[in-house]
């Protein structure tokens, strides 16, 4: 097949192929039946053509503009890496001559100077500096930990093996001696020392919740929180939880180590915390992160204020889905950003219509985590016409942003694309075309959502870039979905070349023909 | 060996600071710290904690250079590094901005409140883009690394960082109602 001159045929049927070339071609339509019936189509549905009103663009003004269009397709990327610092000759000399392109170039450089706006960081090498230990004396401190440890509690009397006499200097605190040296100690040392402390003497529990919160120490704190995290017993929760309410100012860093330590025996106190608005905020974000499955119902009172469902996804999809299904405030746990939840309350809107009212209103007045609830709604048949006419009367901004998203995720890409063709949004085109062409939306869903688009430059890409049956297939489902008008007009105004043969190979106005005698 | 490029005088660098030599160090923190923090802001979303990531990656990094064996760049191990860095200090410690959208530049003069409001919806726009787009952007954009640099880092193809590098602005673009189609 290597030997028929197939890019040539459309020019040579439109008998714009030079002399010497149309010779050629002549010569091999003698001896070839298979080229000359490709010519015999090609020039019918020229005639065909040639019925509809004139361009008045000439041949050279199309080659030209295609040519552009193709080089400003290929150099969209290459317009953004030029922009953030990596220039490119290419790109300088078609801007040169591409308005478009120059007018793209100048909104990308604005997008770049706003992330100047973004912070720059602070830190320094001197902060970090305290907390380094030259590597000799790390090694050493390794070996030593367990016993320099073991050696500090036991000056200060936490380990107390039989009668001793008072140390002629004070001796540092158990605590301080610990938060002196816990920075190079290794985890299972660190364990070791505060399951003793705390086995001696819960009081210095407290110590380390004070140190963790000392502002002006970030070495101790981070010590603190270290060593506080080994303190698993019940007596130091017990202790702090009994300190609660007797210090007010004591109070948020008594509810921070208790966190720390994940412990349920909180909780309670947090529970009458969240009755006052002001300390409701705190009270929330610490309940969710104990993650205490009982504590989800009184969290989930609080759905309607912001960031609260949030905070719920820190929970288990199972114990949202038990809790979701009997709570007064279930249908606004479609707010909750948790994928099962999100499938489980899916089919309860499918099933029950009086649920289905409620999730999609709240859904809809939901902001961006609504929206995916209705992404992941409108991928299910029974849903997908109530769900479609809800995001028709929402602001198109926020669909818009909400369908770009779902389009990068897998398991919603094609949900997303229906999405785009049932709504018609023009915006998503280059979305929708990139993705197709990439392999990363499916083209039976894209394309023909892109020919309704009116984007059959897409389709002709997809033609030509991919061959596989599937492919040919939706491309020519997608062909017959697209406005006759539109069909006629791009098959007008294709390069003659191999675009034209593609089209004239897709376009119904040239069937039957040689793309029926292709297709088994 | 993939090292980058000159590199007798790093690999003696990183091993002056294995042994504990604080000047090696400091040359080291200074190369690589804004890549550590491209990448905290990345995953945390913020500066601050993007500045606590720093300090936690390279305490990390310093306390177990002996584990780099010079089979990678030192760069992609320490990218690697700060990249666990900040999804532990992520899960751990970074909250939701609690402060609402309203009260960003309260009690401010009415430019520096103007200012104040770029600041944030800047930040907030970045923030919306997906973790691997806004990885690239803020790497390209605040360390300055090439696209052939960043494919290197997160192990893909250069079209793949491209293609990231692109969709991030027109995302970017888009939720700063700059126009671009």
């Amino acid at each position: 097949m290597s030997d028929h001159p197939l890019d040539r045929l459309p020019l040579f049927a439109s008998g714009e192929l030079p002399d010497r070339e149309a010779a050629e071609v002549g010569h091999h339509l003698a001896r070839c039946v298979a080229c000359r019936a490709t010519v015999d189509e090609t020039r019918a549905a020229l005639e065909r053509i040639g019925s509809l009103p004139a361009s008045e663009a000439t041949f050279a003004d199309l080659l030209v503009r295609r040519s552009r269009a193709r080089d400003c397709d290929e150099l969209s990327e290459a317009l953004t890496v030029h922009v953030m610092g990596e220039p490119d000759r290419r790109v300088e000399r078609h801007a040169a001559g591409c308005p478009a392109c120059e007018e793209r170039l100048s909104v990308l450089r604005d997008v770049r100077g706003s992330l100047d706006l973004l912070p720059r960081s602070r830190a320094t090498f001197e902060a970090l500096r305290g907390r380094l230990r030259p590597r000799a004396f790390r090694r050493m401190a390794s070996i030593a930990a367990a016993a320099g440890l073991i050696a500090a509690l036991a000056a200060g009397g936490v380990l107390r093996t039989g009668p001793q006499k008072p140390p002629a200097v004070p001796a540092p605190s158990p605590v301080a001696a610990l938060l002196s040296r816990v920075d190079s100690a290794d985890d299972d040392t660190l364990r070791t020392a505060a399951r003793t402390l705390d086995r001696q003497n819960v009081l210095h529990a407290l110590h380390l919740a004070e140190a963790m919160e000392d502002e002006s120490d970030s070495v101790r704190r981070y010590a603190a929180v270290r060593l506080l995290r080994h303190l698993e017993t019940p007596a130091a929760e017990d202790l702090l939880v009994r300190a609660l309410g007797k210090n007010a100012a004591r109070d948020r860093i008594l509810v921070r180590a208790l966190v720390e330590l994940q412990s349920p025996m909180v909780v309670p106190w947090l529970l009458t915390r969240l009755e006052n608005p002001g300390s409701r905020t705190a009270a929330l974000d610490d309940l969710a992160r104990i993650r205490d499955r009982s504590t989800i119902a009184f969290i989930a009172e609080h759905l309607p204020d912001p960031r609260v469902a949030e905070r719920l996804a820190r929970f288990e999809p199972a114990d949202l889905i038990r809790e979701a299904a009997g709570h007064r405030n279930g249908a606004l746990f479609v707010l909750v950003p948790s994928a099962p939840l999100r499938s489980s309350l899916v089919e309860r809107s499918a099933t029950d219509a009086a649920f289905r009212r409620s999730a999609l209103a709240a859904a809809g007045d939901g902001g961006a985590t609504g929206m995916e609830f209705l992404i992941r709604a409108a991928g299910d048949p029974r849903l997908q016409g109530e769900v479609v006419a809800l995001l028709d009367m929402l602001p198109s901004a926020e669909v818009e942003r909400a369908v770009d998203r779902a389009l990068d995720r897998e398991e919603t890409s094609t949900t997303a694309v229906r999405i785009v063709d049932a709504l018609r949004l023009e915006s998503m085109r280059d979305r929708l075309r990139h993705g197709v062409l990439a392999g990363r939306l499916p083209p039976e869903a894209t394309l023909p959502a892109l020919a309704r688009l009116g984007d059959l430059e897409a389709l002709i890409a997809a033609a030509r870039m991919r061959t596989g049956e599937r492919w040919k297939k939706a491309v020519a489902a997608a062909f017959e979905a697209a406005d006759p008008a539109l069909r006629a007009e791009a098959l007008k105004a294709a390069v003659p070349g191999r675009e034209k043969v593609t089209l004239v190979r897709l376009s119904p106005l040239t069937r039957p023909g040689r793309f029926r005698r292709d297709t088994p | 060996m993939n090292a980058e490029p000159g590199d007798l005088a790093d690999r003696d660098r990183i091993r002056r600071a294995a042994g504990g030599d604080l000047e090696a160090m400091e040359k080291i923190y200074s190369d690589h710290r804004t890549m550590a923090y491209a990448v905290g802001m990345a995953v945390c979303g913020n500066g601050s904690d993007a500045d606590d990531v720093v300090q936690e990656t390279f305490l990390r990094a310093f306390r177990t250079l002996g584990q780099w064996r010079g089979e990678s760049s030192f760069r992609s191990w320490l990218y690697a590094v700060a990249f666990r860095t900040a999804q532990n200090w992520k899960s751990r410690f970074v909250r939701r901005p609690s402060i609402p959208a309203a009260a960003v530049g309260a009690g401010l003069s009415a430019p520096e409140e103007s200012r104040a409001d770029e600041h944030a919806l800047v930040l907030a726009a970045v923030r919306e883009l997906p973790e691997q787009q806004r990885l690239t952007l803020l790497l390209k954009h605040l360390r300055g690394l090439s696209v052939r640099e960043i494919a290197e880092l997160q192990g893909c193809a250069e079209g793949t960082v491209k293609a990231n590098l692109h969709h991030a602005v027109q995302g970017l673009a888009r939720r700063l109602g700059k126009g671009l189609e």
